[in-house]
């Protein structure tokens, strides 16, 4: 369905453009026919899939499905569509196409599911010999899924067939990847040679699949994603100790980082349009708290998004959904039980919230497009 | 009738010469007692609860180690990650494995790294007792240490029986599943009039690679054979003992474990293979001097045990692609105890330990960290014919300190008391009340493991609180029948628990936690004569208990059953002996329980029921014994997991071969 109103819009266009040439070349006036206005198409979020990370090596990772149509939340749609189990810690979930690519880290597996009916299309072993490469995070760009391993890979996989074509080798424990600017950009974290982290970011141009260069960023770097101004944001989550977990910015043109926010500490976060919302969790005061700030001026819009006084205990993901202008928060709570999904407006209003599986991680959208005649 | 209440009194005067006999002391009080008459258990009389295993029970457990038995005393949950080179160690009334303290021949079996014992690197071979004791109350020399823990195991070693031959020896074999093959060695000898040595080795080697069922739904269901969880391992110990006087004795002992191990891991799913290895090179020197007079014994022990564990991990993906972690743990330990009995009824002892544990390690973290801790305890007694009151207190002053200037000093006092009232003679029955404070200091790994280490840890405190009722009866030597029932109350505080804290990689150690138990433990223990040639013993335990988590009201884990207690457990043991053979089964029952605080269905792992049977046959000629004993365990071939994602083996079966000179 998504794929063929894009092409039914570029046919109409086509037509009307040959009807309106034919009209002008006529050298007789006719009756000029009705200009078709054309069809409007909106995207709306039909749904969203929630990531259950699961308790280590209790092979209880899920995918909790939230249908807005008729409300129904499905708590193991996986299991229920495959009569088997995601496997051990679900680490990144992302819809591409018609596709679904859930990557379950401990399990070494990415799972391709479609992702209306949840039905797998097929498990990727992610092996070398018998030894895990230990699957991260995906990120997409043209034919291609980018998926990086703890092993210092970043394996490509053929969108079409599946099949993982290339193993690109980047830096240490890579552990946040995203496409943007042309480029496939990987955070190295290093994070398994606790206290010697890697602090590099990988620049990967997608189309010779090699690693293009290196950019220095500061230790054990996470989640990295682009504004609209030429710069890649990300976090580096420093040694756990005197270094903190930081924002950081990194200028595209140069390639050299060129600020760290350093009045606040930051786990992750999520941007929509020009604002990040930046989360982080204090376990002495166990308190969570999300922050908003614009990135094209890199001022702090606000410490306290969160304005109506839902608290979140134990802040474990954030998504920004832009077309229905929502920010999905995932409270994993104590870790053992079921978590909890937060949706709320950009002024920080709850809007909705549901119950998802144990330790709630990553959000994915389910979009559908609208074509409606004038 | 006057034979019965002949039999009565005697009963009596033995349960009341017997009650002296206590776990620790009785496994240094060498020269054993000899008794004509039946012989009463002192779990049927002590004050404290007490469970024991003799001889004879304990060569009806099917398997190889300590783990095995002990899993059949009523309010202990097995954690055991399955085969026989999988860690075993038990929890003793919903309380952390590190609140149990291992006893071999009166000397402590440490770790200062994790503080908890793997009993399966203990084997059962070669032990006349097994024991389980909750407090400790002394009636004579214990180290203090002994009053440390919250509950205690006991092993006590075979006394070689000089009365007729200047040597002795064993021999056997054992041959089973899964590539297990066990041979045992011993040797006694007595080297002068009042001295002997003895030497004991066994060598265990298993493949168990044995099959599980991955349980994964209608489409992931699949029958897999365990992966690395293999063992070889070799356990020997030598012992010297002399009669220095009539009143004093020395012991000597050296004890050796060697080990290589595969750590079969988590099964995961589409993930099964594991490759992580652990090797174990232990050495423990252990020496004991004792004197008894009329009115005063002592104790003294020195000891020195070194333990160097490495682990690797070739699936590590860390830049060295390999981990490979190493180390060393050193204890050096004195004790001098002191017991003396002023008059018919009052008795006090005393005592002083020093103890010094060192620790290293090729982390990068590694600060060689170090623990001095001087403990005296001081017991009072006081014993009428029908009541028994005791009460008593532990000071421990510990410093620990490591290279990078950290030190911190602690000082703790915990008391304890008990009383016990004897309310019938025939049948006997008795009230027991029992009160103790404990505490386990943090582990070397709680307080420097890396990140996941936190040096601003306290200690986890323990108060217990027991009432028990106890009654016997018996017919002559033919029948007897015991029971005992508890109530007992534990509330822990400043637990010690691993915490996330900012992501799941990153796990801290806390003191946040706090739980209450409560729980009922019956056991009956039945034995009766049918003829010379017939006998049959029954035992029963039953222990219910609700453990719940206290920590915080605003916690959806609050009131939630803890990790891995079931609420019910059962164990039953029943044998018949018929002229030289002898048929055993055991059945055990763990009841539904939790993986963590949050008492979902999904986090509910399944109650299992196991039966282990044996049947052996031995033959007495005149200088020489035979034994041959085959045994099943798992009979039904239940496939269950004690913890999540570690299945268990299904039925497997050996076959012993024994002979004794």
């Amino acid at each position: 369905m998504n794929k063929q109103t894009p092409l039914f819009k570029k046919n109409l266009f086509a037509v009307t453009l040959m009807l309106s040439s034919m009209a002008l070349y006529s050298c007789t006036k006719e009756p000029e026919p009705d200009v078709e206005t054309p069809a409007v198409t909106t995207t709306i979020v039909t749904g969203v899939y929630v990531l259950n990370e699961g308790l280590f090596n209790s092979n209880n990772a899920s995918l909790t499905r939230f249908n807005f149509e008729d409300s129904t939340l499905e708590k193991k749609c996986f299991y229920t569509a495959n009569h088997r189990g995601l496997g051990d810690t679900g680490s990144d979930l992302a819809i591409y196409g018609s596709k679904m690519y859930i990557v379950v880290n401990v399990s070494s597996q990415v799972e391709v599911v479609n992702t209306s009916t949840c039905k797998s299309l097929k498990q990727i072993p992610f092996f070398d010999g018998n030894k895990p490469r230990q699957p991260r995070k995906v990120a997409f760009y043209g034919t291609n899924a980018f998926v990086c391993n703890f092993d210092g890979t970043v394996a490509v996989i053929d969108t079409t067939s599946l099949e993982i074509t290339k193993l690109i080798t980047v830096g240490r424990n890579p552990d946040g990847i995203t496409a943007a600017y042309g480029k496939i950009w990987v955070s190295n974290s290093g994070g398994l040679n606790f206290p010697n982290y890697d602090d590099t970011i990988s620049v990967i141009d997608p189309l010779t699949l090699t690693e293009e260069k290196k950019i220095t960023a500061g230790p054990n770097p996470y989640t990295i994603l682009p504004d609209k101004h030429g710069e890649m944001y990300l976090i580096s989550r420093g040694n756990y100790d005197d270094l903190k977990s930081r924002l950081q910015i990194v200028d595209v043109a140069s390639g050299t980082l060129k600020h760290t926010f350093t009045d606040f500490e930051a786990l992750n976060f999520t941007i929509a349009g020009d604002t990040a919302w930046v989360y982080n969790y204090d376990w002495t005061s166990q308190s969570s708290s999300i922050l908003m700030l614009n990135v094209k001026t890199e001022d702090i819009i606000t410490r306290n998004f969160i304005t109506d006084g839902t608290s979140i205990k134990t802040v474990y993901g954030i998504k920004a959904d832009p077309i229905s202008k929502l920010i999905y928060i995932t409270d994993a709570l104590d870790f053992g039980s079921n978590g909890k999904v937060y949706a709320f407006d950009y002024k920080g209003k709850l809007k909705f919230e549901f119950s998802a599986g144990i330790s709630p991680a990553n959000v994915a959208f389910v979009d559908r497009k609208i074509t409606a005649m004038p | 009738m006057k034979l019965l209440s002949l039999t009565g009194f005697l009963c009596g005067m033995i349960a009341l010469q017997l009650q002296a006999q206590e776990p620790v002391s009785d496994t240094l009080q060498l020269k054993g007692i000899e008794v004509k008459t039946r012989k009463i258990s002192r779990a049927e009389t002590s004050v404290n609860p007490l469970q024991i295993l003799n001889i004879a029970q304990i060569n009806t457990v099917a398997g190889n180690s300590v783990a095995e038995a002990v899993k059949t005393f009523s309010g202990v949950s097995l954690r055991d990650y399955g085969g026989i080179g999988g860690l075993k160690t038990v929890m003793i009334r919903s309380l952390g494995a590190n609140h149990t303290g291992v006893f071999v021949d009166g000397m402590p079996v440490s770790d200062i790294a994790s503080g908890q014992i793997d009993l399966g690197k203990l084997p059962l071979d070669g032990l006349e007792e097994i024991s389980l004791s909750i407090g400790t109350s002394a009636t004579q020399p214990f180290p203090a240490r002994a009053f440390a823990s919250a509950g205690m195991i006991n092993l006590r070693s075979i006394q070689p029986n000089f009365e007729h031959q200047k040597t002795h020896g064993n021999f056997r074999l054992k041959a089973g599943s899964f590539g297990l093959i066990n041979p045992t060695a011993n040797l006694s000898r007595k080297t002068g009039e009042k001295s002997w040595i003895e030497i004991t080795a066994s060598w265990l080697k298993s493949d168990g690679d044995y099959p599980y069922i991955v349980d994964n739904g209608s489409a992931g269901t699949q029958a897999l054979n365990r992966n690395n969880s293999d063992i070889t391992a070799l356990s020997a110990h030598a012992r010297y003992f002399i009669h220095l006087s009539d009143s004093a004795n020395f012991h000597a002992k050296i004890r050796l474990y060697n080990s290589d191990r595969g750590l079969p891991g988590a099964v995961v799913f589409y993930n099964p293979q594991s490759a992580q290895r652990l090797t174990n090179k232990d050495f423990v020197l252990n020496l004991q001097y004792q004197t008894k007079n009329h009115h005063v014994s002592t104790l003294g022990s020195a000891g020195w045990s070194r333990a160097w564990l490495r682990y690797v991990d070739p699936y590590y993906l860390g830049q060295e692609k390999l981990l490979d972690n190493r180390y060393l743990q050193n204890e050096f330990y004195v004790s001098q105890a002191v017991d003396i009995t002023f008059g018919k009824f009052l008795s006090a002892s005393t005592a002083a330990d020093g103890v010094v544990n060192t620790f290293s390690s090729n982390l990068y973290d590694n600060r060689n960290p170090l623990r001095l801790s001087l403990l005296a305890s001081g017991n009072l007694r006081y014993k009428r014919k029908i009541t028994e009151t005791s009460t008593g207190f532990l000071l421990c002053l510990i410093r620990d300190k490591n290279d990078s200037g950290y030190q911190k000093d602690l000082a703790k006092f915990t008391p304890f008391a008990s009383f016990s009232l004897r309310m019938l003679n025939e049948p006997s029955l008795r009230f027991r009340l029992m009160y103790k404070q404990s505490f386990r200091m943090p582990t070397f790994n709680d307080l420097y493991y890396n990140i996941v280490g936190n040096l601003n840890l306290k200690p986890e405190n323990v108060h217990q609180l027991n009432a028990g009722l106890l009654f016997s009866i018996a017919r002559n030597n033919q029948f007897a029948i015991s029971g005992r029932a508890d109530l007992f109350i534990n509330q822990v505080n400043n637990k010690i628990i691993a915490v996330p804290t900012q992501n799941l990689f990153v796990w801290s150690m806390r003191n946040i936690g706090q739980v209450q138990t409560k729980g009922i433990e019956l056991q009956l223990d039945q034995h009766s004569e049918i003829s010379k040639n017939l006998t049959l013993n029954l035992s029963v335990n039953f222990t219910y208990q609700q453990a719940l988590d206290v920590s915080n009201e605003s916690l959806s884990s609050y009131r939630q059953q803890i990790p891995y207690i079931p609420l019910e457990t059962f164990s039953g043991m029943a044998s018949i002996r018929y002229h030289a053979v002898s048929l055993n089964y055991s059945l055990l029952f763990n009841g539904f329980r939790y993986i963590s605080a949050a008492n979902t269905w999904e986090n509910m792992l399944p109650g299992w029921w196991v039966s282990d049977v044996s049947l052996s046959w031995e033959k007495k000629a005149t200088k020489l014994s035979y034994q041959v004993k085959a045994e099943a365990t798992n009979l039904f071939n239940e496939q269950y997991v004690v913890i999540k994602s570690f299945p268990m083996p299904g039925r497997s079966f050996a076959l012993a071969l024994g002979l004794n000179f």
